[in-house]
């Protein structure tokens, strides 16, 4: 709901004309988060029996959530006025904990392979982090009226996709884990993280930071916390049948310049 | 060098002195104007400067930030982050399109560094790119300006701004961060390079100096390497630097700067990079005062014309009638006629008041002149009446001593006379001619009287005078000189007495000074050949009138004046109507002069009249009733005589009277002789031979024999000394002048004995 009141916020100062289509965007929005938010426990309908379960919560440090200058070419397509100071709820949606087991092994094969959305609007990426499966397809449609460009230096997934308008979308099939960093040959301040994981174990904490994986085989893990600012924070867990293990993270920002 | 030349030389000098102060004060005046002008000026530069230099970084920053908007660069920065080393290997293709961006961006901006640092602070490319790739990871997380940059939160323009040495090289650079969805993934750091072409830009542009300073140190300077170096040595920076004023004067090898500085920032350690604006004052200042100086000794010479000029006026108005009056104050001199006086109405007011003073200054003198020539008058007048008086009494003592001697042969010619005549059985041939002989006698007599009298009138005693008689004594004196002359002498007083206190023989030589000035006025021009000495007693007062029928006085008013005289010279003194004024003043009376309107001249004297004293006027025996001389004198009477004749003409008329008389020569016999017998009458002499005087043969009877003492007579034939006249008046005692008549003898005896008798 937030995001719909900042959007009405922002709704008012765009012409009438785009009123109907700015609607059409906070349904598909409201729609795309329905579905990333069914996206993180996906517990495999084989599991073996005696399945444990792992929950927590992130927290992220206030480096993370404080008020940054938005620096763009284009002020009056996003507003002249300075952005609202992302809350800790928008950022911890940021945050992508995964898990790593020879107990699941690269089981990327079975898992899901569908394919995922990564939406053109606003000069930004929605969503700005997408966690996927290794061997799925990411689609980028453009909803922006202007044009957009799709492209990656990185190494698990090296593209371009080219100059294209609105309603025109194209897709990339990321097969090799890793961490893809999508941006905008014309928008500089548009980015995007495609994390592509070796197997269907992730979520994204709700807005509260509290996270669930319903039903773990049991055995040991590595728990990864990721996010795009942050320096990963692994940590071994021990799933046992039929009990459920809390985890708690707290993500900060280590001080950059300070730093090693 | 005359008075005149040397006041222009000095006014010019004067002028030539102040004007050179004035300079001297204005240049200096003119130096602070400029060195506020100039530090001013430079403040203002410093501001347009310090604008300039924020706006070209703003400018800077922004450009940089659009650089930093390249999809390019951030896609390379971001991918190269999340691949880091410690993932999957170098990704030298992702820095080498940093490095081709960053080049990129230097080349478009114009630069001369661009520095490229990841979030961390950690150097990812470097444009122009050093020879060795920066594998070393070089970081600049501690350089201010980077951490600035990512400090985003704290981010503002201005602060991020800094220098930067590199490779000995040092750069004014701005920092921006790069930043990508609201976070910083690293900075743009571009600089420019702060080289000798940059400072002497600088220099052309502000027209100062221009030092670069880092820290302490210099880094930079278009100064001369000299004084440069002395500007590394010199402590100005640091004042310059730590002074919050943002000007300043800086003394540099004798040369003044105005001083400025311009903050660029921190270097990587934190030091703060200066540039120091110097603007040299005596560039500006010669400049300034080259016109200036110009117009000045315009002025200065038209000031020094001017100056001379006006001396010389001063001295053409003050030095000529300066000059002109010494050389009057010479002519004075050389002349010696005090009374000149220097005309110079029309000169200026210094020298009319140099010629009041003077004019004060002479009439003092005049008057001093005066004074002391009154002054030697009168002394003169005293000397010489000093010496008429010392003169006369020469004289006196001179007829004293003469009148004795006459009157000692005289009074035996007298009294044997007497004698003879006294016969009654005379050939009246012979009588006739004893008679004849007789009347010389009393002419003899009135002569030796009358010489006595001036002998005894010389000490200036004041006795009771009577005027007439004095009056007409003079002009007996002069009678006969008149009469021979052909002038008339007239004297209209009343036969009685005038009586007044004064000295007879004085009051007599102011009679006769005028007399003798009337016969000598008559002797000149004789209008009316006569002299007329009026007398006459009015209210307390006696009037003495002189006239006569002469010329007159010339300045009446002058003729009582010391050394005045109309008479040739050598015949006067000048000195008697002087001294006769001083005469009649001593004795309380007036003198004037008047020429009478008839003509010829008239001398008026008025004397208060004193009451007389007849009780001392007439010391002498009375001639006034002659007795019986032929009466018998029954008496024994001793008579002191040293002169022979007279002692036996004394002897004579005694025997001849009845008397019975012892005659002695000196007074030892006589005191013999009065212890011997009685005796009723002593007849001495007063001048006696050997010790024993009359006075002293007096004073043994009144001690001795006190009865006989009331009995003594004296003879004298000097009455005149002053010894004389005292003992006489003291004694009380009767006394006869020599020469005497028998009758005047034989009465003189007899009062004596009378008055004792009518007395007892």
């Amino acid at each position: 709901m937030k995001s719909l009141i900042l959007l009405a916020h922002s709704r008012r100062i765009r012409s009438l004309r785009r009123f109907v289509g700015a609607l059409v965007v906070v349904f598909l929005t409201l729609a795309s988060e329905g579905v990333s938010g069914e996206l993180g426990p996906r517990p495999a309908a084989d599991a073996p029996p005696g399945a444990g379960s792992l929950r927590g919560s992130v927290t992220l440090g206030p480096r993370l959530t404080a008020r940054k200058m938005r620096f763009t070419l284009y002020p009056d397509l996003s507003g002249a006025a300075p952005p609202a100071s992302r809350s800790a709820g928008e950022e911890i949606r940021n945050v992508v904990l995964y898990l790593e087991s020879s107990a699941i092994g690269s089981s990327g094969q079975n898992a899901s392979t569908d394919s995922f959305q990564m939406e053109q609007k606003n000069e930004s990426f929605l969503p700005h982090i997408l966690p996927i499966v290794k061997g799925s397809t990411v689609v980028f449609p453009n909803s922006d009226p202007i044009y957009h460009n799709v492209f990656s230096l990185s190494k698990p997934a090296s593209f371009d996709l080219g100059r294209y308008p609105r309603g025109v979308s194209r897709s990339v099939r990321f097969d090799e884990p890793g961490v893809v960093k999508v941006f905008c040959h014309i928008h500089s301040d548009m980015s995007a993280v495609i994390l592509v994981l070796d197997n269907p174990y992730f979520a994204t904490p709700d807005a509260a930071g509290s996270f669930r994986f319903p039903e773990l085989p049991s055995g040991t893990y590595t728990i990864t916390a990721w996010h795009e600012r942050a320096r990963p924070i692994r940590r071994e867990v021990l799933i046992r049948a039929g009990q459920e293990t809390t985890m708690d993270f707290a993500i900060p920002l280590e001080d950059a310049p300070v730093g090693d | 060098m005359s008075l005149g030349a040397r006041l222009v030389v000095f006014g010019t000098l004067v002028t030539l002195v102040s004007v050179a102060g004035s300079f001297a004060l204005l240049s200096l005046e003119i130096r602070r104007q400029t060195r506020a002008h100039l530090a001013d000026l430079l403040a203002e530069n410093q501001k347009t400067v310090l604008a300039l230099q924020k706006r070209s970084f703003d400018e800077l920053l922004w450009t940089s930030r659009l650089m930093t908007q390249s999809p390019t660069l951030r896609a390379a920065m971001e991918t190269y982050e999340s691949e880091s080393p410690s993932h999957s290997g170098q990704r030298l293709d992702l820095l080498a399109t940093v490095q081709t961006e960053l080049d990129r961006i230097r080349q478009l901006l114009d630069k001369d560094l661009a520095v490229i640092t990841d979030s961390r602070g950690v150097l990812l490319a470097v444009s122009p790119a050093s020879g060795t790739p920066s594998t070393s990871a070089e970081s600049l997380a501690f350089t201010p300006f980077v951490r600035r940059a990512l400090e985003t939160d704290a981010f503002s323009g201005r602060s991020s701004f800094g220098v930067l040495r590199r490779e000995g090289e040092t750069y004014q650079i701005g920092c921006v961060p790069i930043v990508l969805q609201d976070f910083a993934i690293g900075t743009l750091t571009l600089g420019t390079r702060i080289d000798t072409a940059f400072l002497g830009e600088m220099r052309k542009t502000l027209q100062s100096d221009v030092v670069l300073t880092l820290g302490t140190q210099i880094l930079g300077s278009t100064l001369s390497p000299s004084s440069g170096s002395e500007v590394s040595s010199s402590e100005f920076l640091s004042g310059l630097l730590s002074g919050e004023a943002s000007r300043n004067l800086v003394t540099l090898r004798d040369e003044e700067f105005v001083g400025a500085t311009l903050s660029l920032g921190q270097d990587r350690e934190g030091l703060d990079a200066t540039l120091v604006l110097l603007r040299p004052l005596g560039r500006d200042l010669s400049a300034a005062s080259r016109s200036i100086l110009v117009a000045l000794s315009l002025c200065a010479l038209l000031a020094l014309l001017l100056a001379g000029l006006l001396a010389w006026r001063v001295s053409r108005s003050v030095l000529d009638p300066l000059e002109r009056f010494v050389a009057f104050v010479r002519t004075v001199a050389e002349t010696g006629d005090h009374s000149l006086r220097f005309q110079g109405s029309e000169s200026s007011a210094e020298v009319r008041t140099l010629n009041q003073a003077y004019h004060l200054l002479m009439e003092s003198l005049q008057e001093h002149e005066k004074r002391k020539l009154t002054q030697a008058r009168e002394e003169m007048v005293r000397v010489e009446r000093l010496k008429e008086s010392e003169k006369l009494a020469s004289l006196g003592r001179m007829l004293s001593g003469a009148a004795h001697e006459i009157n000692n042969p005289l009074t035996g010619v007298v009294g044997n006379l007497d004698i003879l005549l006294r016969s009654p059985d005379l050939d009246p041939s012979i009588r006739e001619r004893l008679e004849r002989m007789q009347k010389e006698s009393q002419r003899i007599i009135g002569l030796v009287r009358n010489l006595l009298k001036v002998a005894h009138r010389d000490t200036g005693q004041r006795t009771a005078v009577d005027l007439h008689q004095l009056l007409r004594e003079t002009v007996a004196l002069r009678r006969h000189d008149f009469a021979a002359a052909g002038f008339e002498l007239r004297l209209e007083a009343p036969a009685t007495p005038l009586t007044l206190q004064g000295n007879e023989l004085e009051l007599q030589q102011v009679f006769l000074n005028l007399i003798n000035n009337a016969y000598d006025a008559l002797k000149e021009f004789a209008r009316d050949p006569s002299v007329t000495i009026r007398a006459a007693q009015e209210e307390g007062q006696v009037v003495v009138t002189f006239e006569d029928g002469g010329p007159g006085m010339k300045d009446p008013r002058k003729v009582f004046d010391h050394f005045y005289t109309t008479k040739e010279v050598g015949k006067g003194t000048g000195l008697g109507l002087s001294i006769t004024h001083a005469i009649v003043q001593g004795h309380g009376g007036r003198i004037a002069a008047e020429n009478r309107s008839e003509g010829g001249a008239r001398f008026i004297l008025v004397f208060p009249v004193t009451s007389a004293d007849p009780a001392r006027s007439a010391p002498a025996i009375s001639r006034a009733q002659p007795q019986d001389s032929s009466a018998p004198l029954h008496a024994t009477i001793l008579v002191v005589e040293d002169e022979y004749t007279i002692l036996e003409l004394q002897m004579a008329i005694l025997a001849s009277v009845g008397a019975t008389a012892v005659g002695v020569a000196t007074g030892e016999e006589a005191i013999q002789q009065l212890q011997r017998r009685e005796y009723q009458l002593v007849i001495s002499d007063l001048r006696l031979p050997g010790g024993f005087s009359g006075q002293e043969l007096f004073r043994w009877i009144e001690r001795n024999r006190p009865a006989l003492s009331r009995r003594v007579l004296f003879v004298t034939g000097d009455s005149a000394s002053e010894s004389t006249r005292a003992f006489l008046e003291q004694s009380g005692r009767r006394y006869l002048m020599k020469p005497f008549s028998v009758e005047d003898y034989v009465q003189a005896i007899r009062e004596t004995l009378d008055g004792l008798r009518s007395a007892a």
